[in-house]
């Protein structure tokens, strides 16, 4: 191989064939390169009468926004296959990259799509890049791959497999409609969201469309698309209720009927909120004995005046026919 | 589960090659192949392969032999326990229901028969003679049907035989086959149970796969207590959906209507419950189901139940039942936090609470 420096407007920037990583130039590294230049030489194979990068996207991409015309390259022998190039590629990143879920599905694409048997890909790197050493992860990921739309919501969201598993059981026109929903939420209420839709959409036995329109939901869909502040946050709430109605009534009566109830000092009533049991949990803060025996009686005084009653009843609730 | 022709594949680990019962089940199995292996993670390194590898372990048979076949039963943290123990001569099932703990337990485990059944006969009197009080209750049916395999192993015959009449503690076969017949030309012994887990025709046609319908569940259970035996049955998982009501109601008066009280030694009564594992393989594996859809709340074993209020309304319901019939005092619940518990020995049980619920224990 050989370094040299090369012009960036010898690079084939169509090509993207050893690309996986999906990070985006950013302004620290901008504004380093700026100052100090590409200390790091890129990796690049010669096609012709221009270059593939096999690896440094970002540094390049930084280096186009900094302004340089030409980087230091090392450039690959024309003995080496495309296989080899790759995974040099990705053992150059392996040790000091955490690749999110988007990038490792195209990374186990372009394994496959560069020759590998899905033997030696599970074998190999499916355990190596943290995900079940199965033929049907490597089925999930190709699929996932496939996406190329929606990869770059995906990375920013550090999806987990279990999410990307169903987010992928929706109807394509769906998953579109999903991804948008999500955009302003972080990645935990991404899965959630998902989860919810999905569950909604299984028991109801209908399309996304027809809950995305439902009358409670409709209003906070639009409020979404419109980037509203606080509208996804808003959406999620909605459709919990509708996914867990039961729990969602009985903490609603639970918290109006908590506001009735006038407690002494600085004390506070609670509950498990799941409703797995069905105890009331008192709490004070008292500095002095008299002060505890002040709180205590007064508290006693409501316990015997029935006015906790109406929450035990609640946490005793039975469903009727 | 009659035929055996499900069966791809039999590898056999090279340290049991020479066992009768390898050589049995090879001659009962002709023509499938066999490969000798030396370690499990070889067949692992096939089942990888499969695009449902869950399925695919459930069609290739491992002989091998085990160290140790007795242990009690996990119950679940927190849920109130009922000293059951395990056996497990067999792992996995050939059945394949779509609520089965065994998809997450299990890691590419193959249809598992050890054969080197005759440790177990030490392995037991060394356990009886170290066990005082309760009345123990053993059983076959936690990591896998007790007879699906029957047809190939034998195991459950060998297992009556090695039971019958030993003072102290009962053998629960559990299943979701009608194959009982063979096991049935032997004399019954009161300690042996046979038992049945239950549900209504449309879950055990939908979630159910591979499994004997209710009717021959309950034809079978008919058979075993003509032939003197104990019967018991199991209605786990509880499914909630639209018409449960009723329908679980029609399977608990048919049960009712057909099996004499005087036989029946219990009834156990479990809601679905299930770690987040299981509902992603399971929504994956089984499209069609939508038993994961309900609402359901993380309850305080980190498992997903439906919320207390729902469950114990289903358990009310059905416990009204048995006892419209004076069968009240066969029920217990499974995996139940000790909230659920209380409420149901409230409603139920005379006497007897919760510091020991189970009527088997002293």
């Amino acid at each position: 191989m050989e370094l040299r420096p090369i012009s960036l407007e010898e690079i084939n920037f169509d090509d993207t064939r050893f690309r996986f990583s999906l990070d985006r130039a950013d302004e620290k590294l901008i504004f380093s390169i700026q100052r100090a230049g590409l200390i790091e030489p890129v990796i690049v194979k010669s096609a012709g009468r221009a270059f593939i990068l096999v690896t440094g996207w970002r540094r390049v991409e930084a280096s186009r926004e900094a302004g340089l015309k030409e980087i230091p390259a090392l450039v690959m022998p024309s003995g080496w296959t495309d296989l080899s190039l790759f995974s040099l590629a990705f053992f150059e990143s392996y040790p000091r990259k955490d690749f999110s879920l988007a990038e490792k599905a195209l990374i186990i694409k372009k394994f496959i799509e560069f020759g590998l048997s899905p033997e030696e890909v599970i074998e190999e790197f499916l355990t190596r890049l943290e995900l079940p050493p199965e033929r049907q992860t490597i089925d999930l990921l190709r699929q996932l791959a496939s996406l190329d739309w929606a990869l770059p919501s995906i990375h920013r969201g550090r999806w987990k497999i279990s999410t990307a598993r169903l987010f992928l059981s929706f109807f394509p026109e769906e998953r579109r409609a999903i991804l948008d929903l999500g955009e302003a939420l972080n990645h935990n209420q991404q899965a959630e969201l998902i989860e919810l839709l999905f569950t909604l959409k299984k028991r109801q036995k209908v399309g996304l469309d027809t809950i995305l329109t439902e009358e409670e939901i409709k209003p906070l869909v639009q409020a979404v698309r419109e980037k509203q502040p606080r509208a996804g946050l808003e959406l999620l709430t909605a459709l919990r209720k509708r996914t867990f109605p039961l729990v969602t009534e009985i903490n609603r009566q639970m918290q109006a009927a908590l506001r009735q109830i006038n407690l002494p000092g600085n004390s506070r009533l609670d509950y498990d909120h799941s409703l797995e049991k069905s105890s009331l949990t008192i709490s004070f803060e008292a500095r002095t004995r008299e002060e505890m025996e002040v709180v205590v009686e007064q508290l006693k005084q409501k316990v015997k005046e029935g006015e906790l009653d109406v929450l035990f009843g609640l946490l005793n609730k039975k469903i009727g026919k | 589960m009659q035929q055996n022709n499900w069966i791809k594949k039999i590898y056999v680990n090279r340290q049991v090659e020479n066992s009768p019962l390898v050589e049995r089940i090879i001659s009962r199995l002709k023509p499938t192949p066999v490969q000798l292996v030396d370690r499990l993670e070889e067949i692992q390194a096939e089942l990888r392969l499969a695009t449902d590898p869950i399925a695919e372990s459930k069609r290739v048979l491992f002989l091998t032999g085990e160290k140790a076949f007795i242990r009690p039963c996990p119950c679940s943290p927190g849920a109130v326990p009922c000293g059951y123990w395990t056996v497990d001569l067999n792992l996995n099932c050939p059945f394949d229901c779509s609520y089965c703990i065994l998809q997450v337990y299990f890691n590419l485990q193959p249809l598992t028969i050890a054969v080197n059944q005759g440790d177990l006969e030490s392995e037991l009197d060394a356990f009886l003679a170290d066990t005082r009080n309760n009345l123990l209750r053993i059983g076959t049916g936690e990591l896998g049907d007790s007879l699906a395999l029957e047809a190939i192993s034998g195991q459950a015959s060998f297992l009556i035989d090695l039971f019958r009449n030993k003072k102290g503690v009962w053998l629960e076969l559990k299943t979701k086959t009608a194959a009982i017949n063979s096991l049935l030309t032997s004399p019954a012994s009161e300690n042996v149970i046979f038992a049945w887990s239950l549900n209504t025709e449309r879950i055990i046609k939908m979630e159910e796969i591979g499994s004997a319908s209710l009717a021959e569940r309950l034809r079978s259970a008919e058979k075993a207590v003509e032939r003197g035996f104990k019967v018991a049955f199991h209605f786990d998982p509880i499914i909630y959906y639209s018409g449960w009501e009723k329908e679980y109601g029609e399977v608990c008066e048919a049960l009712l209507k057909k099996i004499p009280l005087a036989a029946i030694a219990w009834v156990s009564l479990g809601t679905l419950r299930f770690p987040g594992k299981l509902r992603e393989i399971a929504r994956h594996r089984f499209p069609r189901s939508s038993i994961y859809e309900e609402e359901m709340v993380r309850s305080w074993d980190g498992k997903f139940r439906y919320p207390r209020p729902l469950r114990m309304k289903i358990y009310q319901t059905l416990t009204d039942i048995f006892k419209a019939h004076d069968a009240g005092d066969k029920l217990y619940l499974c995996m139940e936090s000790p909230e659920v518990w209380q409420n149901f020995s409230k409603q139920n049980k005379k006497g007897k609470q919760l510091a020991s619920p189970f009527f088997w224990h002293k």
